[in-house]
């Protein structure tokens, strides 16, 4: 159930950024928008965010940096979206469990929206 | 490893030998002919010496025997005064010193005539033949001994003084110094040196051999032959054997010399051969390293090209969606093939920039052994067989050690490959098997093969012979090979069609399992 999950999407590419807000709020999303790293913690910090979409490279603090900082605690679950295979399997290991799932780009819609379902289901379950 | 071969002598090195032995036999000749020259000079200044004593020793006989006939002819041939003047001449039982008359014997002393007896035959020719200096009879053979006869005659009185020597040519004088120390020395009675006229000989070694110096002795009105030989190398025995020596050491330095500038030569030779190898190596790395520049810069763009295409395309997908989503209700079969051609290209740009990224990409394998059939079931699972296409999957139980991501990927380019080779269908056939050391997989189509006019281009970037195509599916599967420490060939099958082979080290260097 994706209605009504609040999603921050940051990515520093303007046109992907706002046509990705626009397929999550498509299917009932709300939306939050960063265009850095330092915008993403800043919105994370103010306000509650149930699932995260996040680009890895951004300036002003990319993905990663807002990985190993993520506040608050318990993170949201993480989907990130990976251009070029940035994080390698050392990364990913080092990431653990801090992210929920990574997607390659460009990503294929229906793939973002099963992602974030999914998210939020995870999340909801261990809500209770 | 070079293998060392046997080269043959250098030219430089058999002319400088030849040239020194020629030297050194030149320098040999020279040596010994100035060695014989004063070998000769010494002979002959033997010779003289001999000679001289000779000719000493016969005038002081002369001069013996003209006393005695003086004191003949003035004492009118007195036997008592004759044999007073002419006992001390015969202490030799050799030699018989006797007064003579008209070819009798008045008196003797010595052993050989006795007063009375008349001359033999021979020897009163030969005082016939006198005159008042010194005469020689030359051998003569009486009672079956060789004798020489030294007469000197009396002027008036018809007196003369014979000196008759036995003598036995056959047997060498003792000689052991002054001149005959190093000389062999034979004096015949005669002016040539026939046998039968030997008077006297220092060796038994007749006819004297080697070089021979013949000097005349007068006696009387008559010549003896002086004949003189050296018995040992009169200039000494280590002037002769200098120029022996000289050869030998010209010889062997010849030798040694030709092995020295052939060791050099060879090595002069290895040297050169070695820097045109290094040479040549190094030309090569040079040519090696600016490719690999090259390749970096467009590698680089590459990359960043295939980074920055992503966005664009997400974001153009994205729009698409949307756009799909709002026109959902309405039918307008052009506007959808006009969406469906916008989805096809984007994806087609999608799979370019895929291939890009991919093809860039430098990342070491995380190793895991992987079931290939497994691997190859997933990959027919995402990558199935158009239509009129089989694909047949290898047997169980071969396993590798490789990454798996990286692995699905080189076998869904291969087998992509595969089917683009059979546009109008055919089978693919999907190997697996497992020895010394190796795990191949081979990826055999029944397509048209590999036209061997562009065969070597074909794992090249960007190189393709299809209409539609990056170019980098085989280029980056080879690649993806390579970073397993693989090699892949692609080859005419012996069916027809073509066969994609990889070789997987069953343990790659950094396998962890």
């Amino acid at each position: 159930m994706i209605a009504g999950v609040r999603v921050l999407v940051a990515d520093d590419n303007e046109g992907l950024r706002s046509t990705t807000a626009m397929i999550l709020e498509s299917v009932g999303c709300m939306v939050v928008q960063a265009e850095d790293g330092t915008v993403a913690l800043e919105k994370l910090a103010s306000q509650p965010i149930d699932v995260v979409v996040l680009d890895v490279r951004m300036p002003n603090c990319d993905g990663i940096g807002v990985l190993e900082t993520l506040t608050p605690a318990p993170p949201p679950p993480v989907v990130v979206l990976d251009s070029a295979y940035h994080i390698d399997h050392e990364l990913r290991d080092r990431l653990g469990s801090k992210v929920f799932k990574y997607l390659r780009k460009p990503v294929r819609p229906n793939d973002l929206i099963d992602a974030v379902t999914a998210a939020a289901d995870l999340l909801k379950s261990e809500q209770g | 490893m070079t293998t060392r071969r046997r080269s043959a002598a250098s030219p430089l090195s058999i002319v400088l030998s030849l040239l020194v032995v020629a030297l050194t036999i030149g320098a040999f000749f020279v040596v010994r002919h100035n060695v014989e020259n004063q070998d000769n000079v010494l002979l002959e200044t033997q010779a003289e010496q001999v000679t001289q004593l000779l000719q000493t020793d016969l005038s002081q006989q002369a001069t013996s025997l003209a006393a005695i006939a003086a004191v003949a002819e003035a004492t009118g041939g007195s036997t008592s005064l004759f044999l007073a003047e002419a006992m001390p001449f015969t202490q030799s039982p050799n030699t018989t010193v006797a007064l003579v008359r008209a070819g009798q014997v008045l008196a003797a002393a010595g052993h050989g005539l006795v007063a009375g007896q008349s001359l033999p035959g021979p020897l009163a020719a030969a005082v016939a033949r006198g005159g008042p200096r010194l005469s020689a009879s030359g051998v003569l053979r009486i009672g079956g001994e060789q004798v020489v006869a030294f007469i000197v005659g009396g002027a008036t009185s018809g007196f003369a003084v014979v000196d008759v020597d036995v003598i036995h040519p056959s047997v060498p004088s003792a000689t052991a110094k002054g001149p005959y120390k190093q000389v062999n020395v034979a004096v015949y009675a005669a002016s040539t040196a026939r046998p039968s006229e030997l008077l006297v000989t220092t060796t038994r070694s007749l006819p004297l051999h080697g070089p021979v110096v013949d000097t005349k002795l007068p006696v009387g009105s008559s010549q003896w032959v002086v004949l003189t030989s050296a018995r040992t190398p009169l200039a000494g025995t280590w002037p002769n054997a200098f120029p022996w020596i000289l050869l030998a050491v010209g010889i062997v330095l010849a030798l040694v010399l030709g092995a020295v500038v052939g060791l050099l030569a060879r090595r002069e030779r290895y040297a050169l051969r070695m820097v045109a190898e290094r040479t040549e190596e190094l030309e090569a790395s040079q040519h090696e390293l600016v490719r690999r520049e090259r390749l970096s810069a467009v590698g680089q763009m590459a990359t960043m090209i295939g980074h920055e295409l992503r966005n664009p395309l997400g974001a153009s997908i994205n729009g698409l969606f949307l756009a799909r989503q709002r026109l959902l209700d309405h039918e307008d079969p052009e506007l959808d093939r006009a969406l469906n051609l916008i989805e096809r290209e984007i994806n087609r740009a999608a799979a370019l920039a895929e291939d890009l990224t991919a093809f860039m990409r430098e990342r070491e394998p995380n190793l895991e052994t992987l079931d290939v059939r497994s691997v190859v079931d997933e990959v027919l699972e995402s990558a199935p067989p158009p239509p009129g296409t089989t694909a047949s999957l290898p047997v169980p139980g071969v396993s590798v050690h490789a990454d798996k991501a990286l692995l699905v990927q080189m076998l869904t380019n291969l087998i992509t490959n595969a089917y683009q080779a059979m546009p109008d269908g055919g089978s693919v056939r999907i190997a697996a098997s497992d020895s010394d050391g190796f795990v191949e997989i081979a990826v055999i189509d029944s397509g048209a093969g590999v036209d061997p006019v562009t065969a070597d281009r074909i794992f090249d970037p960007f190189f393709t012979t299809k209409p539609i195509g990056t170019g980098l599916g085989l280029a980056i599967v080879k690649r993806l090979v390579e970073a397993h420490d693989g090699t892949v060939t692609i080859e005419n099958g012996p069916t027809g069609g073509a066969q994609a082979v990889v070789h997987l080290p069953r343990s790659p260097r950094g396998a962890t399992t």
